[in-house]
């Protein structure tokens, strides 16, 4: 296997990948029509869908909304950088993070049947405190924010590799594409078209792997052998400087992505109530062979023996260059960008969403509760549009993928043990709440800076958590966790 | 084109089917029960039915992961999996205990 076999497929021109950008994006349009004409009627239907989400769309929209450029690209990434050990340590917490949210989504969806959003929940466990709430929608907003613009980046990466694509232009495409859908119809159309990207994922993936197989003599038998004679410690998962180098820090940010992320919290409640938890825990585990899948191309990058100059100089692309350029049949080549192009399409999407029910319910009910029903709901969907166009804005200044997501998790993390805790115990207060997010940052942050990722992200994680405990332990206060659905969830149905 | 690649072209089109199949199930429930104000209780179980399930898909995976590095012969379950992800979700439109009793 030499790396000078790989030569880049004819026929993949710029018109093509254009053209499956968009004619992905009618497709969904298409859908989004249909939707909007029949299941949307107010704000109640746009953000929540009537609480009437069934376990299939329910599954479906979770694995789509959370198989990002993140789990297609980085899993193959990591696979490459740090062999078999680096996809143990980006796969296990990742479908992990999404079962975790179960036990939560059961205690919240009960003791607040009505909700909407995470801050709401923030907002009435704190005594309608506007700084506590206001701190937790900012994060939200500036999560979904980065994760809109990191998948935006994932686009732009997969068809400027694949198709010579400016990088520029898949990103002002992709998020005119995405855009135009989402607006219509809100959270039905990210469940029906997140569910239908799920299958755009998975089948296309299983068949493109074992195609690229196919492509190598010797098939998986030969990358097997390459591998273990270049590198054997590649084929094992035992390799510390993995989990010591990203796994841990990664760990814990996607447990932040998930529980910390309004996206997850919107579906909780969109969820029919009996469903929310199996949902959760169907969508984790059968999230698990998404990235285990896509990660065996890394597998293959290292049997080539590629570096990351060979792909551009961007280790993320090294799935793609494998893809476009091992021989496969141009439909082949489509598949992969097809499933590509789903998990962004699909993702951007939840999280625009779930903007959606954030600029609805924390923002302009809680600061302006007495718009009415026709402005908030003129303003629920262009908050659709204003985030897409945030999020592009900052990505076309240009800005490094890799670093922006672990950037992104970090900042997450600080909120992830005062969140859980104030769901979980009653003791937990303002003061702890908002002092353990501020601290954690304050020193978490220059930790991270001068000690590096892992005794950074342990030091948000230690200051916040530590935090909130010492200051529920130092008052006597106990928060009546049945207070919540009965006095304080808002319906805004009326 | 080989063996394997047929074998899962074939196995790639009934999951498919099912996918498809449960997908319009679940668009026509929506249709039905879209509308429908009443307000469900949760009857799913205790959270400790839960735990089980959870440890075993992450041991699962981690297993799965560790025997790729076994014998090449597990490179191939990873895009299996990915087609039962794809089943799971066609099947879960037909498992669920959709409320309205909608067809």
């Amino acid at each position: 296997m030499q790396k000078s076999d790989l030569v880049l497929s004819p026929g993949l021109s710029q018109g093509l990948g254009l053209a499956l950008m968009i004619g992905t994006g009618l497709l969904c349009l298409a859908l989004a029509y249909m939707i909007k004409t029949r299941l949307v009627r107010n704000t109640h239907d746009f953000i929540i869908s009537n609480r009437r989400i069934g376990l299939g769309f329910g599954v479906g929209s979770i694995i789509s909304v959370w198989t990002w450029a993140m789990a297609v690209m980085m899993s193959t990434a990591m696979t490459y950088q740090w062999g078999l050990s680096g996809l143990f340590w980006f796969v296990v917490p990742n479908g992990f993070a999404v079962m975790a949210v179960v036990p939560l989504a059961k205690i919240l969806r009960r003791r607040m049947p009505a909700g909407y959003t995470i801050s709401q929940f923030i907002f009435s466990r704190f005594e309608q405190s506007k700084v506590t709430s206001g701190v937790v929608t900012i994060t939200m907003i500036f999560g979904i924010i980065l994760e809109i613009l990191i998948n935006l980046k994932g686009t732009a990466v997969v068809m400027s590799t694949v198709f010579s694509i400016d990088w520029r232009l898949a990103t002002m495409v992709t998020v005119v594409v995405v855009l135009t859908y989402s607006y219509f119809g809100g959270l039905w159309t990210s469940v029906m078209t997140g569910t239908l990207n799920t299958w755009m994922i998975t089948v296309p993936a299983a068949i493109v792997i074992v195609a690229v197989f196919g492509m190598i003599d010797g098939g998986a038998t030969a990358v097997f052998d390459t591998v273990d004679a270049s590198k054997p410690s590649n084929l094992s998962i035992m390799n510390a400087d993995a989990a010591a180098g990203f796994g841990i820090t990664l760990a814990f940010g996607l447990l932040a992505a998930t529980v910390a992320d309004q996206t997850f919290w919107q579906k909780v409640w969109a969820i029919r109530p009996n469903q929310v938890a199996r949902t959760f825990l169907w969508s984790g585990a059968l999230f698990y062979p998404i990235p285990i899948c896509f990660g065996m191309l890394g597998l293959v990058a290292l049997a080539y023996g590629l570096t990351p100059a060979d792909v551009g100089g961007d280790i993320v692309a090294v799935g793609p260059y494998i893809v476009s350029h091992i021989g496969l049949p141009l439909i082949l080549i489509l598949a992969y960008v097809l499933a590509i192009l789903a998990a962004c399409y699909s993702t951007i999407d939840g999280a625009s969403s779930a903007l959606s029910s954030i600029v609805a319910v924390d923002i302009i009910k809680r600061y302006a509760p007495k718009t009415s029903e026709t402005w908030l709901f003129y303003i629920t969907k262009l908050s659709v549009l204003i985030g897409g166009i945030v999020a592009a804005a900052i990505v076309l200044s240009g800005a490094d993928f890799t670093s922006l997501v672990l950037t992104t998790y970090a900042l997450k993390t600080s909120i992830l043990l005062p969140l859980i805790l104030a769901i979980v115990w009653p003791r937990t207060n303002t003061v702890g709440f908002v002092g353990g997010i501020v601290l954690s940052i304050l020193i978490g942050m220059p930790l991270r800076a001068m000690y590096g990722e892992l005794a950074g992200t342990l030091a948000i994680v230690g200051i916040s958590g530590g935090a909130v405990i010492v200051a529920g332990l130092l008052s006597r206060r106990s928060f009546d966790m049945n207070n919540l659905g009965v006095k304080q969830a808002m319906r805004l149905e009326g | 084109m080989s063996t394997l690649f047929i074998i899962f072209l074939v196995l790639a089109a009934a999951t498919t089917a099912l996918f498809f199949a449960g997908y319009a199930r679940g668009v026509r429930i929506a249709l039905a029960s879209y509308a429908d104000d009443r307000v469900e209780v949760d009857d799913s179980g205790d959270l400790s039915t839960y735990w089980w399930p959870i440890a075993l898909a992450v041991l699962g995976a981690a297993m799965i992961i560790a025997l790729v590095g076994v014998s090449p012969v597990f490179i191939y379950v990873a895009p299996l999996l990915a087609l039962i992800t794809a089943a799971g979700n066609g099947l879960a439109f037909f498992i669920d205990d959709d409320a309205t009793g909608a067809e």
